[in-house]
């Protein structure tokens, strides 16, 4: 079946993400970025939405909504913290290496997890896979901050667990 | 009063890359270096970015800062947990701390 909803969702998506770009309501243009989006949808379709990568959750827009605004309110602290630190004549800083179990089931959450940690006050990712997240802290206090870190609980209730 | 908001925020998110960039200079190895330089430079193009989309309103660029926003918040962790996962890798090591606690572990 070639117009399955996996090719339907993608049409959609880069439709909108055409007439966004282009900014105009042209019959040309409309009609143009509908055929680009089917023609592109129907042949990248299979291959770039895999199983893995369509977990349970991708309708839960409300929980995503709510970890981008718990994300941007992380990122300021962090930033606050970052010119703390850099800005102080002593440097304070006591960076290690900690390894911490992989938290998030599903490969799309691991991704966002392992970006949001970056993103984090303090906190570095350098490895992620299936097991595992490698991270690298800025000193030690911060570990505290990130063991009930409120990234972690937004993302596993987006995930559809409780804390 | 609308350019008071744009400047302030310009202001802001220029404060916040000068920030990263003298924690690149300041801190003493790679990964300490990525710390500053991710999270300012994020936060910094979200509010330069925003300014101008402050500025410019919903129109046919407004829409495309929005996408560069979103797209470089994305990829800017991404580059830097690129970077740091290469260097822990291939060893760069400048304060021999790594050295040691990789000598442990493999």
């Amino acid at each position: 079946m070639i117009f399955s909803k996996d090719v339907l969702g993608m049409t959609i998506i880069l439709y909108i993400f055409w007439l966004l770009i282009s900014w105009s309501l042209h019959w040309v243009n409309l009609v143009l970025g509908f055929s680009f989006a089917l023609f592109v949808a129907i042949f990248m379709a299979p291959e770039i939405i895999t199983k893995e990568e369509r977990p349970p959750f991708l309708a839960r827009g409300f929980f995503f909504l709510r970890f981008v605004l718990i994300l941007i309110k992380e990122i300021i602290k962090a930033n606050i913290q970052v010119v703390q630190i850099v800005l102080s004549p002593k440097l304070k800083i006591n960076p290690q290496f900690v390894e911490v179990k992989q938290v998030m089931r599903y490969p799309v959450t691991q991704v966002i997890w392992g970006n949001s940690i970056t993103l984090t006050p303090g906190t570095l990712s350098i490895d992620v896979d299936r097991e595992k997240v490698l991270i690298h802290f800025l000193s030690e206090e911060l570990m505290v901050h990130f063991e009930e870190s409120p990234i972690k609980a937004a993302l596993m209730e987006f995930e559809g667990r409780s804390k | 009063m609308r350019e008071i908001f744009v400047l302030v925020l310009l202001f802001t998110g220029v404060f916040f890359f000068s920030v990263g960039t003298i924690g690149v200079l300041r801190l003493p190895d790679v990964f300490c270096r990525l710390h500053a330089n991710t999270k300012s430079d994020t936060l910094g193009v979200g509010l330069v970015l925003g300014s101008l989309l402050l500025y410019e309103g919903l129109s046919s660029a407004g829409v495309k800062l929005i996408f560069m926003i979103i797209f470089i918040w994305i990829t800017n962790p991404t580059a830097g947990h690129i970077i740091a996962r290469a260097s822990y890798d291939t060893i760069v090591d400048w304060t021999g701390q790594l050295a040691r606690q990789k000598g442990g572990e493999k």
